[in-house]
């Protein structure tokens, strides 16, 4: 029978390349999520001590076939040793980087052994049902996103894009096999040769073609500040571009020009630098993926059009941004969290503010970000905070790296606890996760992986729920001889009803976020590079909304829930009535009899 | 020499926009063109045959009757013979479906070489050329930018290209017959002329349906049957919708906040 | 009755769609500003047939239609009107004449490197004081031995700052009125053919258009189209299928400027919506489309008509008359809707509105072609 995860490891000149340690760190939840091994398989030449790496990046086996025909890729001979492993071995499941290599190995394998390969994937997950792999790929220009399985052809291939997976952590401590293998090269022949090998220097300085568009405008200033900007599009690997003002300034060429009377743009980033956005430069970049627009003025129309709108003066803002990029790119895989920790003295969770949004993350990815002790009193310090701050409207619950929002209590600490120790750990627990609840603010919990046990619970006690496509949902305390202890048993039920609150706690499944989503779990299901996005816009939309009668409402339903019909009309009234003490709903009527939009931002 | 390229007609992806209220794909109006790839690989192929000379450019497609109009094209623009590969037995095919098929309609034609373009706009998946290669056992050299013929004392009548990699090039012979793929962008390929179109009409489109290849193919690995992956859902990806403007930050906050962006966005 | 186009048009079509938006857009605004023809440009539209597309492939041509030919001059027009007289001029003006009319000898020597893509024509008929009136000619030719020689002056003759090939008009026979008039083909370059600077202009000032003074230009009498007195008729005839092209050339300004506005509208936002979401735009642009559909289906109906040697000089006049009405119409009505940016030269709008004055005018105004109608309805 076909069993375990299979990663072809992609190396230049040597280097194990950044997308095979982020294939493992899948590869390691999909083999968790079926019981079985991640195999790394190393072919190249001079490469046999590279395979320790792969070990510690969490592969817990690796084939390494070590030979001179390997130096330089070339397909017949890394075809032949895959394939050779592949049919000796019996994966379930083989993932290859989607890189120019991996895309022309991988077609020649799946076409010599007959089975399906999905390519480009952006993101994979185990059916919890049917054990099969689902592989999601954008098509159409990345207009579609298409959902594909290969159910009756083993092993199922994908290839992956680059840069969209996360590592695990590097641990040196970790245990695996390497297995040196040997090939039978001497049929492969001489009717491909390699004459020359080439180091690529070759940019494309066509600013429709590049993938990352700098772009500035008036609000540059002058030609040398305009250097600033080339700086930053050299350091992100990208090129530098204009608006018509830029242009008429000479400060850039007419071939650089974005609009209208430019060039159309459709980069994957378009950074739009002291450019107004008047309709004539947005018809050239309309259509760019991620745009984030600097200006000073904050009603300049870019901000119409930006994911991202910093007000600002470009100029102050570049130079330490270019500074953090480069940091960053040097700093390489390694982790980094969205934000920075404003509280001192916090180690286990990561708390800011920006724009009225409070970000709380969980920020203990090694352990899946269990909850203990220290977690837990961490979080009630930010919810006591927030209980008086009135500057914060919304708050983002979330879990840091790429696996779990939270996997559970952390149930190497609960080992050693007497029956006292248990019951304040649960108050504790319940305490603040009630206070969470009760919050004057609107908590929505993003949930981008495991929601397990405390984890759930946690999800639970936030006003909404969002949830990634590979976001997993459970009770499963029962199968560790105890009972959901952070109101697990109490709210879940409240969210999906008794029966199905019972099968879940009884049996302790996992299920998926498709079906979190199916009994009311989870108000969203989104692409997990879509939930950050998602969650914020859902967030801003809220806070434009007249947020007093937000907070009542939340009062209302909060209270409502806990008490019987009567008694809830009852609350709803008293909250009602107060609407009127205030003026947002005199704003908000009047705007609304006057046809304008209201202004709520002013009481 | 034989020169055989293969062709798929697509929708100009570049035109397919999103229905804002129903966040559908807006079809309508886009027009069909030839897949730029392979428009890259008719334009080698023909810079080859006036090279070499005494050679024949052949374009093949496997699609619906529609795609009639994109073999028109190639005929205009110089090759000398089209096939369209046709037939309702063939619909549902994934890319080693297709392969499969395809290769069994060039075999049936014959070849010296064998040009496809790398990808497909609409599909963008790249396999069906490596896979119609491993099915005819010869070799392939995808992501190839320059071609250029080589009748070596030596190395025999071969193809020496400059396949790119992501860092590097490499420059390759490749003994015939063999199969690239090509890559747009190297070089601009020609317009098709007037005079072109009106050659074109008069010539035949020849078709392959199943009957033609049953003796090559094996009916259970065409179709849908003969299909590996199944497409068990598509979705349009989520609206972009309103963005978040931050005011009052300090220049270390404006930098955290893009910082954020670009990491989700796996920029840096 | 088919309105759809075969599939030989369709793929004609997107090609000179796609050959205009990428070869002709970027510079269009340029070249009407420098009011100059780009005349790298002009080896491009050579190089891939846009200059012999009605004309057999015996003398190099492309061996299309008229009706290819109609879908040519829309296309390129809908991007830039100034590229499409350029074309117009030459193929339906200077080639129709020896195509129709030329000697073996005449079509061997002039014809091919006219269509094949080697040399450029104008034609030479309008001149001060004969507009409509284009019986009034007074530039003479007076038979000197085996030439004529030529005097006189001409205006307004597109295409000839850079033609190779001039068909020139010029009265044989004072006396006999229209049936005096005779036509010849003379190279660029002969003595005493000079051509002055191009006009200043309101629209279509890429085009070439300029003054020709005629001083005892010598031209072998081998050179004259047909025979002496039938000048006139070979004009009216050129003019006649000339008519089809500034029928094609109107519907293409007027779908150019209705793109262009359709585009905007749904972008620009004003009062909190796209200016698309009111009414007044919806209907505007609703009008303006079927105006512009029954106009090209006119223009069809007489290429059709024309490649199936039928009469189709009333039908011509009539796809024109049209035609250029909504062109003016739609292209004002275009600016409108853009406000300011449409009255600002970075849209193409305002181009295309002064573009569109044209139309009314050259190869017979609206009025001549009320008169060709007339005149076959026998009233």
């Amino acid at each position: 029978m076909s069993k375990d995860i299979f990663v072809f490891i992609e190396q230049r000149d040597g280097n194990i390349q950044n997308v095979s340690y982020e294939l493992i760190g899948e590869a390691s939840s999909l083999a968790e999520d079926l019981g079985q091994k991640v195999v790394g398989v190393l072919l190249g030449s001079g490469i046999e001590d590279k395979a320790e790496a792969l070990i510690e990046y969490g592969a817990d086996e690796v084939i390494v076939v070590d030979h001179k025909i390997l130096k330089e890729y070339m397909t017949e001979p890394y075809a032949k040793a895959l394939t050779d492993i592949v049919l000796d071995r019996d994966p379930e499941i083989l993932l290859i980087g989607a890189t120019s290599i991996g895309r022309d190995l991988g077609p020649r394998i799946s076409a010599r052994i007959k089975t399906g390969l999905t390519a480009d994937c952006t993101s994979v997950f185990i059916d919890p049902e049917t054990k099969d792999l689902h592989m999601t790929r954008p098509a159409f220009g990345g207009n579609l996103m298409a959902v594909i399985q290969c159910r009756n052809h083993r092993p199922q291939m994908a290839t992956i894009r680059p840069g969209v997976m996360q590592p695990i952590e590097r641990d040196e401590n970790r245990k695996g096999i390497i297995n040196v293998v040997d090939i039978d090269f001497s049929g492969i022949g001489d009717r491909v040769e390699i004459l020359e090998v080439i180091k690529k220097e070759k940019k494309s300085s066509d600013i429709t073609k590049a993938k990352y568009v700098v772009s500035g405008g008036r609000g540059v200033g002058s030609k040398e500040n305009f250097d600033k900007l080339k700086e930053l599009s050299e350091v992100i690997g990208g090129e530098v571009a204009g608006s018509r003002a830029a242009v008429e300034a000479g400060w850039l060429e007419t071939e650089k020009q974005v609009g209208q009377t430019g060039k159309t743009v459709r980069p994957d980033l378009y950074l739009a630098c002291g450019i107004s956005g008047a309709i004539q430069h947005v018809a050239g970049m309309e259509n760019s993926g991620l745009v984030i627009g600097i200006n000073k003025n904050d009603t300049a129309p870019i901000f119409d059009v930006a994911d991202l709108g910093i007000v600002g003066d470009v100029n102050t803002i570049l130079p330490p941004l270019i500074s953090a990029i480069r940091k960053a790119k040097e700093e390489g895989m390694d982790y980094v969290a969205p934000s920075s920790n404003k509280y001192m003295g916090m180690e286990n969770i990561l708390y800011n503010v920006n724009n009225g949004i409070g970000y709380l993350t969980i920020n203990r990815p090694k352990s899946l970000n269990a909850l203990n002790r220290k977690t837990l009193l961490e979080i009630g310090a930010v919810v006591e905070k927030l209980e008086k701050d009135e500057t914060v409207q919304v708050l983002i619950v979330r879990g840091a790296g790429g696996r779990a929002f939270v996997a559970g209590a952390d149930i190497s600490l609960m080992l050693d606890m007497d029956e006292a120790e248990g019951e304040e750990i649960s108050k504790l627990a319940q305490s603040v996760f009630s206070r969470l609840k009760n919050l004057p603010q609107v908590v929505i919990g993003a949930i981008n992986g495991y929601a397990l046990g405390g984890g759930n619970e946690l999800a639970m006690a936030c006003d909404i729920r969002v949830a990634s496509s590979r976001a997993k949902f459970g009770q499963p305390e029962v199968k560790l001889g105890l009972i959901p202890g952070f109101g697990g048993t109490q709210r879940l039920q409240r969210l999906v009803g008794q029966g199905y609150s019972k099968e879940l706690i009884f049996t302790g499944d996992m299920i998926s976020a498709e079906e979190a989503y199916r009994i009311g779990l989870v108000s969203k299901v989104v692409a997990p590079e879509a939930l950050n996005r998602v969650v914020n816009d859902l967030a801003m939309r809220i806070i434009s909304n007249g947020i007093q009668a937000v907070k009542m409402a939340k009062k209302a339903i909060n209270e409502g829930g806990c008490v019987d019909l009567e008694n809830g009309l009852a609350v709803e009234n008293r909250e009602w009535t107060s609407c009127f003490t205030n003026d947002e709903s005199k704003e908000g009527m009047s705007a609304f009899v006057e046809k304008r939009k209201p202004r709520f931002k002013d009481f | 020499m034989k020169i055989l390229v293969c062709m798929k007609q697509v929708p100009d992806t570049s035109e397919v926009t999103l229905d804002p209220v129903t966040n559908t794909l807006i079809r309508k109006g886009v027009r069909s063109i030839i897949n730029p790839d392979d428009k890259a690989g008719i334009e080698a192929a023909l810079t080859l045959r006036d090279e070499i000379g005494n050679s024949e450019v052949i374009v093949v497609s496997m699609g619906p009757t529609q795609a009639e109009i994109a073999l028109r094209e190639a005929l205009a623009m110089g090759c000398d013979e089209a096939y369209l590969i046709s037939d309702r037995k063939f619909g549902g095919s994934d890319t080693l479906a297709t392969s499969t098929i395809l290769a069994a309609a060039l075999k049936k034609i014959g070849f010296d070489l064998i040009i496809t373009g790398r990808q497909a706009i609409d599909g963008d998946t790249a396999q069906v050329g490596p896979q119609i290669a491993e099915h005819l056992g010869i070799p392939h050299v995808s992501y190839c930018e320059e071609f250029s013929y080589d009748d070596d004392v030596d190395a025999g009548k071969s193809m020496i290209v400059l396949r790119q990699f992501e860092d590097r090039y490499h420059k390759i012979r490749v003994k015939f017959p063999c199969l690239l793929t090509a890559i747009s962008g190297y070089k601009e390929p020609r317009y098709l002329t007037v005079a072109g179109v009106f050659d074109a009409d008069k010539k035949e489109i020849r078709r392959f349906g199943y009957e033609e290849l049953k003796n090559l193919l094996d009916e259970s690995c065409i179709g849908l049957k003969g299909s590996p992956t199944k497409v068990v859902k598509s979705y349009t990806k989520e609206q972009k919708s309103q963005g978040t403007v931050l005011k009052g930050l300090t220049n270390n906050e404006a930098v955290e906040a893009i910082m954020a962006r670009l990491k989700e966005g796996h920029i840096i | 009755m088919d309105f759809n186009l075969s599939n030989t048009h369709k793929l004609l079509q997107d090609f000179y769609q796609r050959f205009a938006e990428k070869e002709i857009k970027p510079i269009a605004r340029k070249m009407d500003e420098e009011e100059k023809f780009d005349l790298e440009l002009l080896k491009k539209m050579q190089s891939v047939g846009l200059f012999g597309i009605p004309y057999s492939k015996e003398y190099g041509g492309a061996g299309g239609d008229t009706l290819a030919y109609a879908l040519c001059m829309e296309e390129i027009s809908k991007i830039d009107a100034s590229s499409g007289i350029t074309i117009s001029v030459h193929t339906s003006l200077c080639c129709s004449c020896i195509n129709d009319f030329g000697t073996e000898a005449q079509k061997e020597k002039y014809l091919r490197p006219l269509i094949d893509g080697r040399m450029i024509g104008c034609f030479s008929l309008t001149e001060p004081n004969a507009g409509s009136d284009a019986g009034g000619q007074q530039t003479s030719a007076i038979l000197d031995g085996d030439s004529y020689l030529l005097n006189g002056s001409k205006v307004f003759t597109t295409n000839s700052g850079f033609a190779d090939i001039f068909i020139i008009f010029a009265v044989t026979d004072k006396a006999a009125g229209t049936d005096g008039i005779s036509a010849f083909i003379v190279e660029a370059g002969t003595s005493g053919l000079s051509v002055g600077a191009s006009i200043p202009r309101m629209g279509i000032r890429a085009s070439s258009n300029c003054e020709v003074a005629i001083n005892n230009v010598r031209v072998p009498a081998i050179n004259m189209l047909r025979r002496e007195g039938e000048g006139f008729e070979i004009a009216l005839k050129a003019l006649d299928g000339g008519r089809i092209g500034i029928g094609a050339q109107s519907v293409g300004i007027a779908q150019g400027a209705l793109n262009e506005a359709m585009h905007y509208v749904r972008e620009r936002k004003q009062f909190g919506k796209p200016i698309a979401a009111f009414q007044n735009t919806k209907f505007k642009i609703a009008e303006m489309q079927t105006k512009i559909d029954a106009a090209r289906l006119l223009v069809y109906r007489a290429a059709m008509a024309k490649d199936a040697k039928k009469e189709y000089s009333d039908l011509a006049a009539m796809c024109k008359l049209f035609g250029s009405e909504v062109a003016n119409e739609v292209t004002r009505v275009c600016v409108q809707l853009l406000g300011g940016y449409g009255y600002s030269r970075e849209y193409p709008v305002e181009r295309m509105m002064r573009d569109a004055k044209i139309t009314e005018i050259y190869e017979g105004t609206s009025e001549v072609m009320k008169m060709v109608i007339a005149g076959s309805l026998k009233i």
